[in-house]
């Protein structure tokens, strides 16, 4: 039975601004682990997360089987929200519909025997192309949604997203490499189809093999080209959370950080006239997809980052009103016992006219380093290093030989200020986006084309 | 249905089985810029249960009042189509008899949020965020064998001060046997004077440093090595520390045990998750590899015994604890004459977790030592080293330390100050 009608009846007359989510899902997990299954593991969870707004913000999470027993928990919330702090939140509602993406294939229609099967297979695939270390993992989950608000909004969404991802490791001539992925659809199993993974992951772990035997990078100024899976993570990384409101008002200070950017500086300078950064929640199959954020506001296009300025911030409800702006559709839950947060959903690179190839033409002295290992940014989003997986020196326009383990450690600024170039190969890969806390861990698209630096300091 | 009745179901759809009950309130206060933000409360019962069939498994988590006919068919099915996993061996049949803590304390979150905010403006900050968690919680550990129930109450707080472009981080936890003692003022106060430690900005050069680490720095470090202390791990192929029992791996000044019937920590935690009684378990006893960290599963594949650590497939730590030395923060800040002071990292991540190589972030107050002396502010600067180096590379451990938990990134631990030298420093250009 569902409660939402009678908690919103019962904080209309007690709240400003109430908003009720409901939220019904089931994750299921299977492994295997060189050259065995390693477990399956399934993951149900359901309750409702209600919100309270006057002198404060307070949430309550519970999944209480009657609305008696619910009382003494909406009185306390009640309490809570009654108790001085801030409680600036945007109120809009009024909406009224619903959505679903369970994709031609779904996930109640294919059988766990196919799930297993297909990571035998891609573990198989591991170790016939050498790796001595593997770890595969496949993942669906279907979510059931309800959101309801005091300003009259009723949005029901019903969606399912299927995860891939595997570990591989190889040893050669006493020197280890290795090479993490992930993929992800919101959609059913048709996602699986779509891809070569044997293809993929086969010329993966070749190429990590051929790595080991690479040269290693004088450390000094190059040009460089990047793949669209290094600038699907600087456009995260370094676009899209430093553009979230409330990382920019301090809201997340303890833990994931601030921003570089700060508030009112839509208009700041962070890198060429090249580059263009996007937000959007709405790419159909996007492993970050959703008609409706988790606060019931309809998600689309949002560009971050324009012709090299900062433009558009993420928000949600909160955030929003704090900037005195309307939340745009980043109000986003990992899960139904958790606060919506300003979140990313795809953010990529926009792409250009050139092709990949065109770019490296134009290259007289540099690296291309196609995709990456170890990374990470400090918590204003400013500095950041990304290890090359897969790279080769570029000498007179042609790739030649293969690099070891080459780094670019730098800063935003410099990193985007240095694009001169984007090719027209947008690509996205998948991830789990962490923030919050508890933290919450959201799936994510991060896209981009090859794109070109000039002039940057690599080790 | 009743656990009890419950339980004998599922008795009769497999051989062995563990069911992991959390039951319990946890609030939640969030602040920042010097005031509320949000509170959070969750209160819902969470199961956790693992059948076998031989050597078929299956593992089903889910939030319920009770558990019924719907999870019992679930773990039916999830049995009928599992492959056999070759590296089971078992869930514990020895019967252990324990008591768990059984005390509650109660705090109010907003107080100490409101102490937190005030300490860190009085110990000179301008701003703050953080929050505060209590967690009052009832676990029961059922198994063919044991039938286990412990109480927990914990109380994390977690400040950070702000001064200009400066800041200082404090994030400690406190037991059922501590909450008593924990002074959210002064801890907001530390934050603050660690922000206020130097106005100056300084630059220096990628190279190798002598680093005195914090309490946190070195936590999040073994936080996010210690998995490879794992039997798991080792087993996989994918650890620094595969071949190395009995082995010098760190220097003769680091001792590092699991600590898990410390009741002044939140890691508390009487009973693994297949009905084992923990204890103190030494892992590094100066500087030798002492154990890996077994399941009974684990303990039997690889002819140990269980050390209390299930995870049934992937055994972990319940509460890290490096143990005191005899030096001061301030003694290791006097002895470096060209130095860094890190009081936290995030974002650790690794290139080669077969030798534990990685890089993470220092954050939260980082400071160039010269002569003996803080001499400015540092940003921009990374640890990229390996976890091997580092323990290596310990030359002193203070006697003060602090029980540190902080967000995802370091686990509920006991930690001191630690002296390495010849830590790699390096930079964005």
């Amino acid at each position: 039975m569902d409660y939402t009608e009678d908690i919103l009846k019962y904080l209309s007359t007690r709240s400003q601004f109430a908003d009720v989510r409901y939220m019904n899902s089931t994750t299921r997990s299977y492994s295997y682990r060189n050259g065995q299954f390693d477990g399956q593991n399934r993951s149900d969870g359901s309750g409702y997360a209600v919100r309270c707004v006057n002198n404060s913000i307070a949430m309550s999470f519970f999944n209480d089987s009657n609305f008696p027993s619910m009382k003494s928990k909406l009185e306390n919330l009640i309490y809570n929200s009654r108790k001085d702090g801030k409680h600036k939140i945007d109120i809009s509602g009024g909406i009224k519909t619903s959505w679903n993406e369970l994709g031609k294939k779904k996930v109640a229609d294919t059988p766990d025997s196919c799930k297993i099967e297909f990571i035998k297979d891609m573990d198989r695939i591991m170790g016939e192309s050498g790796a001595s270390v593997r770890f595969t993992n496949i993942m669906d989950t279907n979510v059931n949604e309800s959101y309801a608000n005091s300003s009259g909004s009723s949005i029901s969404g019903e969606y399912s997203r299927i995860y891939f991802s595997y570990m591989a490791g190889i040893s050669d001539s006493g020197s280890f490499e290795e090479s993490s992925e992930e993929y992800g659809s919101t959609s059913g199993y048709e996602f699986i189809d779509s891809l070569n993974f044997a293809e993929l992951i086969g010329n993966d772990i070749r190429t990590l093999k051929a790595s080991i035997h690479g040269g290693k990078v004088a450390p000094g100024k190059y040009d460089l080209v990047v793949g669209p899976s290094i600038s699907g993570i600087v456009a995260h990384e370094s676009a899209g959370h430093p553009m979230e409101y409330d990382r920019i008002i301090g809201r997340e200070a303890a833990q994931a950080g601030g921003s570089f950017i700060g508030a009112g500086r839509e208009e700041q300078r962070v890198g060429s006239m090249y580059v263009n950064v996007i937000d959007d929640p709405s790419i159909k199959g996007s492993f970050g997809y959703y008609a409706y954020d988790d606060e019931g506001i309809k998600s689309g296009k949002r560009y971050l980052y324009r012709n090299g300025f900062a433009d558009t911030y993420i928000h949600n409800r909160e955030s929003a009103a704090i900037a005195g702006q309307k939340a745009n559709g980043g109000g986003r839950s990992s899960d139904w016992d958790m606060e919506p947060l300003a979140r990313m959903s795809t953010t990529y690179i926009e792409p250009g006219e050139q092709s990949p190839e065109e770019l490296i033409e134009s290259v007289k002295h540099g690296i291309y380093m196609k995709n990456f290992t170890e990374w990470n940014i400090d918590d204003t989003r400013f500095y950041e290093k990304y290890v090359g997986k897969e790279a080769y020196l570029i000498e007179n326009g042609k790739i030649t030989s293969m690099v070891r383990r080459p780094v670019l450690e730098t800063t935003t600024v410099n990193f985007y200020s240095s694009v001169d170039g984007s090719a027209n190969d947008l690509t996205f890969h998948a991830g789990l986006c962490g923030k919050g806390d508890p933290e919450q861990g959201v799936p994510v698209w991060m896209g981009g084309p090859h794109i070109r630096l000039r002039n940057v300091y690599m080790k | 249905m009743e656990i009890e009745n419950f339980v004998k179901e599922v008795s009769k759809i497999c051989d062995e089985f563990t069911i992991n009950i959390e039951d319990g309130v946890t609030d939640e206060v969030r602040f920042s810029q010097n005031s509320i933000d949000l509170n959070n409360s969750w209160s819902s019962p969470s199961y956790n249960i693992f059948v076998a069939r031989g050597k078929k498994t299956a593992e089903l988590s889910f939030e319920s009042l009770e558990p019924g006919e719907a999870q019992l068919k679930i773990l039916h099915d999830m049995l009928e189509i599992a492959p056999e996993n070759p590296d089971f061996y078992g869930i514990n049949p020895v019967k252990y008899n324990y008591h768990g803590n059984q005390n509650y304390h109660n705090v109010d979150l907003y107080d100490i949020a409101g102490e937190l905010i005030q300490g860190s403006l009085d110990g000179g900050s301008e701003k703050a965020a953080g929050l505060a968690y209590l967690d009052h919680t009832r676990n029961r550990i059922i198994t063919p064998w044991n039938d286990q129930e412990y109480y927990n109450s914990g109380l994390e707080i977690v400040v950070r001060a702000f001064r200009g472009s400066n800041s200082g981080q404090e994030a400690l936890h406190f037991g059922e046997g501590s909450m008593e003692s924990a002074n959210p003022y002064n801890t907001g106060m530390a934050a603050a004077k660690t922000a206020s430690m130097s106005d100056k900005t300084v630059s220096i050069n990628e190279g190798r440093y002598d680093v005195v680490f914090s309490p946190y720095t070195i936590g999040t470090v073994l936080s996010y090595n210690v998995g490879f202390l794992s039997y798991y791990s080792i087993n996989a192929g994918l650890s620094p520390f595969i071949g190395k029992i009995g082995k010098q791996i760190a220097s003769e000044n680091v001792t590092i045990y699991d600590d898990p019937l410390n009741g002044s920590g939140v890691g508390y935690r009487p009973v693994d998750e297949e009905g084992t009684a923990t204890g103190k378990l030494n892992l590094i006893e100066n500087g030798l590899l002492k154990t890996y960290m077994h399941s009974y599963s684990t303990g039997k594949q690889s002819g140990n015994q269980s050390t209390g650590n299930a995870g049934i497939m992937d055994p972990a730590p319940w509460q890290l604890h490096m143990s005191p030395g005899n030096s001061t923060p301030e003694d290791m800040i006097g002895s470096i004459k060209s130095g860094l002071f890190i009081n936290n990292a995030w974002y650790t991540r690794f290139q080669d977790e077969s030798n534990g190589i990685f890089s993470t972030v220092p954050r939260d107050g980082v400071f160039l030592i010269k002569d003996g002396e803080i001499a400015g502010n540092v940003s921009g600067i990374r640890i990229s080293d390996s976890i091997l180096n580092i323990l290596k590379n310990v030359v002193e451990v203070s006697r003060e330390e602090k029980y540190v938990k902080w967000w995802d990134e370091i686990a509920p631990s006991i930690m001191p100050y630690a002296m390495v030298k010849n830590v790699n420093i390096t930079k964005g250009f």
